[in-house]
């Protein structure tokens, strides 16, 4: 086999080649594999028999640049999702059923440097767009988390000896009710062992005092 | 201008206003079937620069527009080779938009920012430009060229891109601008294309050779 077939048929991505009347004159693996249809089925006849759909505006539009001007063309996922109709391979299929794709096409010039056939390079790129898509969702998730989270911030008023709060209405609070209703923290209440042992200092000397 | 009579006749100079009128004129006609839309390209305006000249050139051009440009770049190589510049207004992107929105519902389907699409489209549609303009320059004068991917660049970014891009103050270029507009969308922007000092000479030889066959 020719050294550039052997790469046509083992380059991870399908590639077509169109004559100027956009019959198949080449026809990967990779396209076969993915589109069910063979290479002897497809090869010498006009695509459109296969995909009626390419003779819309915006798919003449990309090949016909690269006939009439030698540039490449370019075909976004993004703004188009995919040129050819093919299952998503992936376990993704549930979620994206056709293969997404960015497809590039390119002139083939002869001896006498016209421009006689045209590549198109399919690359599947299904898997990307469902990580962008998970991406997106957990931006959302968190942007969500975010605005339910109270926060506390600036310089908070407190007394020095009671350890009251003072709101911005000039009140006093108890400490665990005013951080409870500016955060999510809740409070459970224990004893330290320094205050443990001067409770317990106190109840010794006095013992008449109600025990708290 | 000095530089421009020190490089070129005006006979050269007049023939190479000919073949861009040519040249664009045919792009245009070009543009308008491949994209089924009518495309206006103005007659372009034709310089000698000095390198370091070109970057204040295209800033002149583009400061009646507002400051929230885009621009896509890319590079041309054959025996005519250089660098085209393409910059849309803030908006346009959006308005061309409607260029690829066959199926209502595709692209409004929300998957993608629209600035993210607003950029696929721009550069969609410049490399599709850029390519029609070129090629008929190149066929004119029997150059055959290739190109780079097309680069998009926003804001900040274009400031540093055009002076990096045209740094080399020792050399000279051709500097070419044409404004074109799709009639369809309300659409405009501006076109430049700047060739490379090693091109000049190609070029002169290029107009002998058109003058001999055509004047």
């Amino acid at each position: 086999m020719h050294e550039g077939n052997q790469i046509l048929e083992t380059i991870n991505i399908g590639l077509v080649i169109l004559d100027r009347y956009l019959k198949v004159t080449a026809w990967n693996r990779w396209m076969a594999y993915h589109s069910g249809i063979a290479e002897d089925v497809i090869i010498g006849r006009p695509l459109l028999d296969f995909y009626p759909n390419l003779g819309g505006p915006k798919y003449t539009r990309f090949i016909m640049s690269v006939f009439s001007f030698g540039n490449y063309a370019y075909f976004s996922q993004k703004l188009h999702r995919f040129l050819f109709s093919m299952n998503n391979p992936h376990v993704s299929s549930d979620i994206i059923p056709i293969m997404q794709q960015n497809c590039t096409a390119g002139p083939i010039r002869g001896r006498n440097g016209r421009i006689e056939q045209i590549f198109i390079a399919v690359q599947d790129v299904t898997e990307n767009v469902i990580n962008e898509m998970r991406l997106r969702e957990k931006v959302i998730q968190l942007e969500e988390a975010l605005a339910k989270v109270k926060m506390l911030e600036g310089i908070i008023p407190i007394c020095s000896y009671c350890k009251k709060i003072r709101d911005d209405k000039e009140s006093w609070h108890q400490m665990e009710s005013y951080i409870s209703t500016h955060s999510e923290a809740r409070f459970s209440h224990g004893i330290c062992p320094e205050c443990y042992d001067r409770c317990i200092d106190e109840m010794m000397s006095n013992p008449t005092s109600p025990k708290r | 201008m000095n530089a421009e009579n020190t490089f070129m006749t005006l006979l050269e100079r007049d023939a190479l206003q000919e073949i861009m009128n040519i040249s664009f004129g045919q792009a245009a006609a070009d543009l308008s079937d491949v994209m089924n839309l009518h495309i206006t390209l103005t007659v372009p305006r034709i310089d000698v620069l000095q390198f370091s000249e070109v970057c204040d050139c295209i800033k002149d051009d583009i400061s009646r527009s507002n400051s929230d440009i885009s621009m896509v770049k890319q590079f041309f190589s054959g025996k005519f080779s250089g660098s085209s510049v393409l910059i849309f207004p803030h908006g346009e992107g959006q308005k061309l938009l409607r260029l690829f929105d066959e199926n209502s519902d595709q692209l409004t389907g929300a998957q993608y920012d629209m600035d993210v699409l607003e950029k696929e489209a721009l550069i969609e549609i410049s490399n599709i430009i850029m390519g029609a303009c070129i090629s008929k320059i190149a066929d004119l004068l029997s150059d055959v060229v290739s190109y780079t991917p097309p680069r998009y660049y926003a804001q900040e970014q274009i400031q540093r891109i055009l002076e990096e891009s045209f740094a080399l103050g020792n050399s000279f270029a051709i500097f070419f601008k044409t404004v074109f507009h799709f009639n369809d969308f309300e659409a405009s922007g501006f076109l430049f294309l700047i060739s490379n000092y090693e091109t000049l000479e190609w070029l002169k030889m290029a107009i002998e050779d058109y003058l001999k066959e055509y004047a």
